[in-house]
């Protein structure tokens, strides 16, 4: 009973209706990922200058520093809001997997949410994917002016090229497709549930080689941590959302602890200039 | 060695031509921690970079808070490139020597 509640709450997965919902999910996730990153590579970043020199007078012109792109080699704040958005979605998909665990949903809509307010999730999500990937952008700009710039410094990175760009599109988008295949061939829970365990024990390995790092040791207890929740996963049979939680979990554990490091480790310097 | 540009070629010069090509522009502040220099011997070197054209530096603020920018122009990357080309060219030619 519990492990029923604990799958039915956390996930809008109503029984016989599990590819559907996780491979929406799974796209979601993916497609927001990739809205952030696009939306957040093109942005303007200051404004013209007013002289160029450093030996006449200058004029102050405030820059619209908070549309600054790209700051330092600090990277960890971008993937702590996209992860930190990950368990907003998923509420979300939960409050919109409630009115299906109505006895009657199966029979009335046959696992497609048609024809009913339910309709609506297909509307509304994408629009909450949208705009989520703007302001996860919105707000990385915002963390990093006001946390990584004063004390790394800014620095704005060559902008990727187009061919680049649709790369990295047409890479999610076949990462996407596949994931989307291998859900719809298997149709069960088997080798979702499965995900858990792996992802975790790949984790693990990955944090025990970055332990291996001087002055890295910590990520011996993120490796620990990583494989016993793969493993207490797997027995709650949450398919491929096993995975999700991992990542959401662990991933945001991880990037935390490394920028509370980066905040310990690099102080703001006294505000001098040339 | 009469082809390499004494400009760039100083050590500290060298170094921070070389960030700045891998950016599009960064701030005094950034160039401070990549490099390890001094705050004067980087804003020393920066200006004899900017005398040869190499860098341009844009002073403003952000709020109240001054605010250096520096650039790589188009004659520092042509620099830079002719730089690595010619230092490239002279070990090659050391190596086929010894």
């Amino acid at each position: 009973m519990g492990n029923w509640a604990f799958t039915h709450t956390l996930i809008p997965v109503p029984l016989g209706l599990t590819s559907e919902y996780e491979l929406s999910l799974i796209i979601q996730s993916l497609a927001h990922w990739k809205i952030t990153l696009l939306s957040g590579s093109r942005q303007a970043s200051k404004s013209i200058p007013v002289n160029r020199s450093s030996a006449l007078k200058t004029y102050p012109s405030p820059l619209p520093f908070w549309l600054a792109v790209a700051f330092s080699k600090v990277v960890h704040v971008a993937e702590l809001v996209v992860s930190a958005s990950r368990p907003v979605f998923a509420l979300i998909g939960s409050f919109v997997g409630l009115p299906s665990r109505d006895p009657y949903f199966h029979r009335t809509h046959c696992g497609r949410p048609k024809g009913s307010w339910l309709g609506i999730y297909w509307v509304v999500i994408p629009a909450i994917l949208v705009i989520s990937g703007v302001a996860a952008n919105w707000l990385t700009r915002k963390l990093k002016a006001r946390w990584t710039f004063p004390r790394a410094g800014y620095v704005e990175f060559r902008e990727p090229s187009r061919s680049q760009l649709i790369l990295g599109a047409a890479l999610a988008l076949l990462v996407a497709a596949a994931l989307a295949g291998v859900i719809a061939l298997t149709r069960t829970h088997e080798i979702g549930d499965l995900s858990a365990p792996a992802i975790g024990a790949l984790m693990a390995g990955a944090f025990l080689v970055a332990s291996r790092r001087p002055g890295q040791r910590h990520w011996v207890w993120f490796a620990a941590a990583t494989l016993l929740l793969g493993i207490v996963l797997y027995p709650l049979k949450l398919g491929w959302m096993g995975m999700q939680w991992i990542l959401v979990v662990i991933g945001s554990a991880s990037i935390a602890w490394r920028f509370r490091a980066f905040l310990k480790s690099v102080p703001p310097p006294g505000r001098d200039e040339p | 060695m009469s082809e390499l540009d004494r400009v760039i070629h100083e050590p500290a010069r060298l170094l921070i031509v070389a960030l700045l090509n891998g950016v599009k522009e960064a701030d005094f502040l950034y160039l401070l921690r990549e490099s390890n220099l001094t705050k004067g011997n980087l804003s020393s070197h920066l200006a004899k970079l900017e005398q040869a054209g190499d860098v341009e530096i844009e002073k403003t603020y952000r709020g109240k808070v001054p605010l250096t920018l520096v650039r790589l122009t188009n004659v520092g990357h042509g620099a830079f490139e002719g730089y690595r080309k010619n230092l490239t060219g002279l070990l090659d030619k050391a190596s086929d020597h010894g």
